[in-house]
């Protein structure tokens, strides 16, 4: 499964900025961990958030950056299953 | 070797197939989950073909609480991390269990050998296995409706949440039929077990190792859909940075 693709409009609805934008930092943020993102685990996604996107996010200074990503580790952790469920 | 071996050792070889199928997948997707599975059928499918071999009736039992255990941790790995979730007292029950089928069926059993101490351990394999499919079934359910309307995820991820749900209620009714139905000759009930067992474990093997034909096949419908939007996606680094911190 695409994590782009599913974290992207999340995001998106937490900051009110577009998806695409959403999208891209996400996959920089992907690119910045030197991960495959065609292969992540639950783990690297929590990681890639709360390191490299968090940087990211804070780099185009969105404000109240602590609740969001307060609010992006509920979404992952309440959809853990999406990852586990989705490698092959 | 009449047709009830053959079928027995049928049921015990499939598991040792779908367990090297489920280390393979293991390795090559490093998910965690996947080695609690592959417990639960390299011991299934080895204790089951020792006791089949030695003729004991007793050896099976002996993984009962460990295959539990393993299911247990499955759930959590693939379902529970990171958030508050009953693990601890599933995974105590399964010992719990694991004991007294260890002691009725094994322990008692050799010093006396009562039919009483055989029912007892049956039914607590039946409750056992009851309550931990049971739990796979209500995590599954409750993931499922929460991505249910979700575009975002592909379709064969909401099939496998489903072929799971399925899967889990057809090894409920397996569990009470192998605990409840004396085996020993070939019969309607015998064979219809048989077939649900074989059912049991390729929608399994099905579910988590899932060929990409099948992949692509439950996913036709979500290609055509993410295809069409990902040349707006693809933004350089600095239209990405321009657009967040417009406002």
């Amino acid at each position: 499964m695409d994590f782009v693709n599913f974290l992207g409009p999340k995001l998106s609805a937490l900051i009110s900025k577009d998806v695409s934008p959403c999208k891209g930092l996400i996959r920089f943020a992907i690119r910045d961990a030197c991960k495959n993102p065609n292969s992540l685990t639950y783990k690297d996604i929590i990681e890639i958030v709360n390191k490299e996107l968090k940087i990211r996010l804070d780099q185009v200074n969105i404000p109240e950056l602590d609740q969001v990503m307060s609010q992006l580790n509920k979404i992952i952790i309440k959809n853990q299953s999406v990852f586990t469920m989705s490698i092959y | 070797m009449g047709i009830a071996d053959i079928l027995q050792i049928t049921v015990y070889t499939v598991r040792l197939i779908i367990a090297v199928a489920l280390a393979t997948y293991a390795i090559k997707t490093k998910g965690t989950n996947f080695w609690w599975l592959f417990g639960l059928y390299f011991t299934s499918g080895v204790f089951g073909l020792t006791d089949f071999i030695l003729q004991s009736g007793n050896i099976f039992a002996l993984s009962s609480g460990f295959r539990f255990i393993c299911m247990v941790l499955f759930i959590h790995y693939t379902f529970y991390l990171d958030r508050n979730n009953p693990t601890i007292y599933f995974f105590i029950m399964s010992v719990i269990f694991g004991i007294i089928i260890i002691i009725f069926n094994i322990l008692f059993d050799y010093i006396n050998p009562l039919e009483l101490y055989d029912t007892i351990a049956s039914i607590t394999q039946i409750i056992g296995n009851i309550i931990v499919f049971s739990w796979l079934i209500y995590s599954s359910l409750n993931a499922f409706l929460n991505v249910k309307n979700d575009e975002t995820i592909d379709d064969w991820v909401k099939m496998r949440y489903k072929l799971v749900i399925f899967y889990s209620f057809i090894g409920i009714f397996v569990a009470i039929a192998y605990g409840t139905i004396n085996f020993t000759e070939i019969n309607f009930y015998a064979i219809f077990i048989f077939i649900a067992t074989i059912t049991y474990q390729l929608i399994q093997l099905m579910a988590w190792v899932m060929p990409k034909f099948l992949r692509n096949y439950f996913n036709r419908h979500f290609i055509a859909h993410t295809s069409s939007s990902k040349t707006i996606d693809e933004l350089s680094e600095d239209e990405v940075i321009i657009k967040l911190r417009e406002d």
